[in-house]
């Protein structure tokens, strides 16, 4: 987290590398002097000029120049920004001439973290803006775009409200119980189940936007030798690892990104789990693959008829697979049957995906753009709402007050992050450099 | 010249509680009143707990207080509210005979050998180099102490309202203390006006009792204090319930502009949770009736008490009000009600001590901090009590914390959060308030009173026995078990899956299988209710307490990280002007203290963060 918030930060806000123009960002209090030193006689705000600037000592640049006042600007500070010609070169030039002007090279997310402070963005837009920026494709970016114009936080604030009345009959019904303020308990119960109803498809659309935002995690896995490679092969369209028929081959974890309708998969083929494996180096792979599925959205658990009664407990959702199903007469009980080598069951196992999911088929209903912080609040304060549900009878009225309390901190946290242990410099951290 | 350690200015509930902590501390206490026969007068509803504030009640007994003993022996009316919901919300409410409540607290003073009693009234506090040294009274004696705790209540430029009528009162029949408060007003601390109220008394040989309804007390009768029984208890009595009616608001809201509070000439802000009855009627007009408590004002008394109908209203409205009440028909009034409008100083400006932050030694409790009711007052006047008292002996001072008392979110909420309206206790202001039951106070709060030298050793013992007997319990009920087809007996759901036994102390998680029940199903003999309640209660809330123990140990964290205490809030970079005059106002001690200050965003925490880190960064730079 930066030391100060009273000097002025430069960095340059284009991509890194060369191309056509690049961009640097200067944002302070008071730029009057340093614009003033950068030999521009005058600027007014929001107007461009166009201007030499004498960057070394025999060389001249010609940049553009765009001036915002504060407080209308990003920020909230005055800005600069400099357009110059798209060398690395001369923007670093153009920063160390700033730099010797007074200003200091801005940390990762300090132009978003200055614009928060200053209150000209809400956290919530600050994480909208950064999607947006990193956005990969066209659901991605109006996810992100709906997000930054309040869509996400709109439907927070509406769910808070809702929740707020919901402590208001429960708390009154506690410190007021003998003034007959309103002690209809069946109807509260009524409203609850309504507001959870609600905040469950709050809570789906939440995740589906969040796997929208950041993709799915899938791990395969299974006992050696039944085709996970495979699989991952025809699901990522292409040969990523070596498929052999020697046990233990893959021991390493594998990444292969691919899209299924519409969504970013990332696939981990893990080493094959395998508990007597006596190699050390494969034991180490096993104990790998093993943390790794505890991180996974999604597993999917392959094998074949000859190690069927393999079973493995996991944390998360899994989908179990039963290959080389051509081999023999009988049907899965409990697995997908397929066969990857003649392509069978592939959309099967894709529809299951989906389901395990909860994701939409198609992307268009998703309004907003979320992240894993909004879905892991969100789902906590479900957790919350249905201890809540669950308590049936009036006489636990304190621990339903306990629960919804808890459930309106979770969900008021994703507004303002700064009640977590975490440090708000370290989530804007992990913002690039010059946003 | 006399030089006390503690002198305590006022004998309400907050300046007794005080008095009384300092003596039992071993401290030369004086407690100045105006009027001795007035120590411990309920000047409101005769009534001592309810909900929120019966656990304060507890808290002040746990530490060795004076207020549930003195409400044990003048109650002549005990109810449990909230008996059907979970023990961290029921709360014990006694009416009290007033004569009786009042001799008690004055039997205890009266007993404290370190305790000196004065008449007399105060005008000044003597202060030199902002450090309070002593009293100065009207007739010019001065009294030297070390410590001065004020507990002026409602007195400090009292007025009183009835309709059109103003005079000048702390209380009815009582003067108000003017010179006193023209004197703290020249201290330059801030100040506000405050209002409350109360109804009209009737006599209760005029009303008609049969066209009311009879609420007795509960039986078995519980108690207020830990080391009461209730052989104590005087003779007991019924209060009665009646209601206001459409003819009722029609009288009210037709002399509504005649109303000091709507007419503007009450500027303070009332008890929005207490309003008067035109206030209700006001702002709940599509309301048809309210509820009213007819509360007997004591055994001998010829008054009761029409708890509901607080009101400044002129008297010939009052009059014809009052009569449309059913039971009041022939009502005859024997006290009008009125409001009372007096100053009250921000309680931000108090340490967490209730030591005023400006002048030093000078500590302030009840009332006079924007609190209402008897309960935060006397709570108040513990705190300012043990802390002068500890500060004498220079020991380190006692802070109650959220987690361990309503007594610690008493007095965070205060100093943190100011007030602009009464403050009074409720549960729902307590975030801990599974951990803050009335029957464990004791084991909150007791062993610190020991620490503090404020316990007399019946109640260590009697404590002690009682811990012993928990633990006892609940390793009998571990060895017990219960199985599957007995809990089905007990009408539990039968969720038990794997084992079809489980202990017994285990089977009272589930919420259908109560004490009582497990006992007649093993056959065996109960403990007695104070045990068992707590045996139950920690078995029943375990997976909650257990996360609210996880929550503590998060806030902690923030709790520990200090504000270095010559911090200057305006030195902080980018922080608005707004936020720098709360934190400057509040002064938080710690980083968690400071996210608690309303209205200060994650930015301005932010700010605050980034600039402690500098200035410890810079600190280390230097060495």
């Amino acid at each position: 987290m930066p030391h100060s918030f009273s000097d002025s930060i430069v960095a340059c806000s284009s991509p890194p590398g060369t191309g056509a123009i690049s961009i640097v960002r200067v944002s302070g209090k008071n730029l009057t002097l340093i614009v003033k030193k950068l030999g521009v006689k005058k600027i007014d705000d929001k107007t461009s000029i166009v201007e030499q600037l004498q960057i070394k000592k025999d060389l001249n640049e010609k940049c553009v120049l765009t001036f915002f006042k504060s407080p209308n600007s990003f920020t909230g500070e005055d800005v600069l920004e400099i357009n110059c010609h798209g060398n690395p070169l001369i923007v670093e030039m153009i920063i160390e001439k700033l730099i010797k002007l007074g200003c200091r090279r801005a940390e990762p997310g300090e132009f978003s973290m200055r614009s928060f402070l200053n209150n000209k963005i809400s956290f919530l837009e600050a994480e909208a803006i950064d999607d947006l920026i990193n956005a990969t494709n066209q659901d991605q970016l109006l996810a992100a775009s709906k997000s930054l114009s309040g869509k996400f936080e709109e439907k927070i604030n509406e769910a808070i409200e809702d929740l707020k009345k919901l402590r208001i009959y429960v708390e009154s019904n506690i410190d007021f119980s003998d003034e007959q303020i309103s002690d209809d308990f069946t109807g509260f119960k009524k409203d609850l189940s309504t507001f959870i109803d609600n905040f469950k498809t709050f809570v789906l659309d939440t995740n589906s936007s969040k796997y929208l935002i950041e993709g799915v995690k899938v791990g395969i896995t299974g006992p050696p030798n039944v085709g996970k490679s495979t699989l991952m092969n025809i699901l990522s369209k292409e040969k990523a690892s070596i498929v052999s028929e020697v046990h233990g081959t893959t021991r390493d974890i594998i990444l292969r990104s691919c899209k299924i309708r519409d969504y970013e998969f990332s696939l981990y083929d893990t080493a094959g789990i395998r508990d007597q494996s006596v190699d050390p180096i494969e034991r180490e792979g096993i104990e790998m693959a093993k943390s790794l599925l505890d991180t996974c959205d999604v597993i999917i658990e392959v094998v074949d008829p000859t190690n069927e009664d393999f079973f493995v407990n996991y944390k998360n959702p899994v989908i179990r697979v039963r290959n080389k199903s051509d081999l023999c007469n009988t049907s899965s009980k409990n697995r997908i049957d397929a066969s990857f080598n003649n392509k069978k069951g592939i959309s099967e196992i894709k529809d299951a995906l989906f389901k395990a999911l909860n994701l939409p088929l198609r992307i268009s209903n998703i309004s907003f753009s979320a992240r894993s912080r909004h879905a892991e609040l969100m789902n906590l304060c479900l957790n919350e709402l249905e201890s809540a549900a669950a308590l049936s009878h009036e006489n636990s009225l304190e621990l339903i007050a306990e629960n919804l309390r808890r459930a309106s901190d979770f969900i008021g946290e994703i507004k303002s992050p700064y009640s977590s242990d975490e440090l708000l410099g370290e989530i804007f951290s992990n913002f690039c450099i010059g946003k | 010249m006399n030089k006390f350690d503690v002198i305590i200015i006022g004998g309400g509930h907050a300046g007794v509680e005080a008095a009384y902590a300092c003596a039992r501390m071993g401290k030369q206490s004086c407690l100045v009143t105006n009027s001795k026969k007035d120590i411990g007068k309920m000047s409101c509803n005769p009534a001592i707990g309810g909900i929120g504030k019966s656990h304060l009640v507890r808290e002040i007994d746990a530490m060795g207080g004076l207020m549930g003993i003195a409400a044990d022996h003048g109650g002549i009316h005990f109810r449990v509210l909230n008996a059907s919901k979970g023990a961290a919300v029921r709360a014990t409410r006694s009416q009290s005979d007033r004569l009786l409540y009042a001799s008690k607290v004055k039997s205890i003073i009266d007993s404290e050998y370190l305790l000196t009693l004065i008449e007399g009234e105060v005008t000044e506090i003597k202060i030199s180099n902002n450090e309070a040294q002593g009293i100065r009274l009207l007739n010019g004696a001065e009294i030297d102490s070390k410590k001065v705790i004020l507990t002026a209540g409602t007195f400090l430029n009292g007025k009183l309202f009835t309709g059109e009528e103003k005079e000048e009162g702390g209380r009815i029949g009582d003067k108000p203390s003017i010179k006193l408060a023209d004197f703290l007003l020249s201290l330059d601390l801030k100040s506000g006006r405050l209002k409350t109220g109360t109804p009209p008394r009737i006599r209760s040989s005029s009303v008609n009792w049969k066209i009311t309804k009879e609420q007795p007390g509960d039986n078995p009768r519980p108690t207020m204090s830990f080391i009461t029984t209730n052989d104590v208890h005087p003779k007991q009595m019924s209060c009665f319930i009646t209601r206001t009616n459409k003819e009722t608001h029609e009288i009210i809201m037709k002399g509504i502009e005649r109303s000091p509070i709507f007419s503007g000439k009450i500027e303070g802000l009332g008890p929005r949770y207490c309003p008067s009855i035109e206030d209700k009627i006001h702002r709940f007009a599509d309301k048809e009736s309210h509820q009213i408590f007819i509360e007997p004002e004591g055994l001998t008394s010829e008054e009761i008490y029409p708890n509901g109908i607080s009101t400044s209203m002129p008297k010939d409205i009052q009059q014809k009000m009052v009569r449309s009440i059913a039971g009041f028909e022939n009502a005859e009034i024997t006290k009008f009600g009125y409001a009372v409008e007096y100053d009250f100083f921000d309680p931000r400006e108090l340490k967490h001590t209730l030591e005023t932050k400006k002048i030093e030694n000078l500590f302030f409790a009840g009332q006079i901090n924007g609190t209402t009711g008897y309960e935060e007052a006397a709570a108040q006047g513990l705190v300012a009590g043990i802390n002068a008292s500890l500060a004498i002996d220079e020991g380190s001072p006692w802070i109650p914390k959220r987690d361990e008392s309503y007594i610690g979110v008493l007095v965070d909420d205060l100093v943190t959060l100011g007030t602009k309206e009464p403050y009074r206790m409720f549960t729902s202001r307590a975030e801990y308030r599974l951990l803050l039951r009335e029957d464990n106070a004791d084991q909150r709060l007791t062993p610190l009173a020991k620490k503090f030298g404020l316990i007399c050793k019946e109640r260590w013992t009697k404590f002690n026995k009682k811990m012993d007997e928990i633990g006892k319990e609940q390793e009998r009920l571990k060895n017990y078990k219960v199985s599957l087809k007995q809990l089905n007996e007990m009408n539990s759901n039968s969720k038990a899956k794997s084992k079809s036994h489980i202990t017994a102390l285990d089977a009272l998680k589930r919420p259908e299988v109560s004490y009582q029940k497990l006992c007649e199903a093993l056959k065996i003999k109960p403990v007695r209710d104070e045990v068992a309640i707590d045996v139950v209660t920690n078995k029943k809330y375990s997976g909650y307490i257990e996360r609210q123990k996880k929550e503590i140990k998060k806030v902690k964290k923030n709790e520990n990280a200090l504000i270095p205490e010559k911090i200057n809030f305006n030195d902080i970079e980018g922080l608005s002007n707004e936020s720098k005059q709360k934190l400057s106002v509040v002064k938080p001690r710690t980083l968690a203290h400071a996210q608690r200050i309303p209205g200060l965003t994650p930015a301005a925490i932010s700010l605050l963060l980034v600039h402690i880190k500098k200035r410890e960064y810079t600190k280390n730079d230097a060495l």
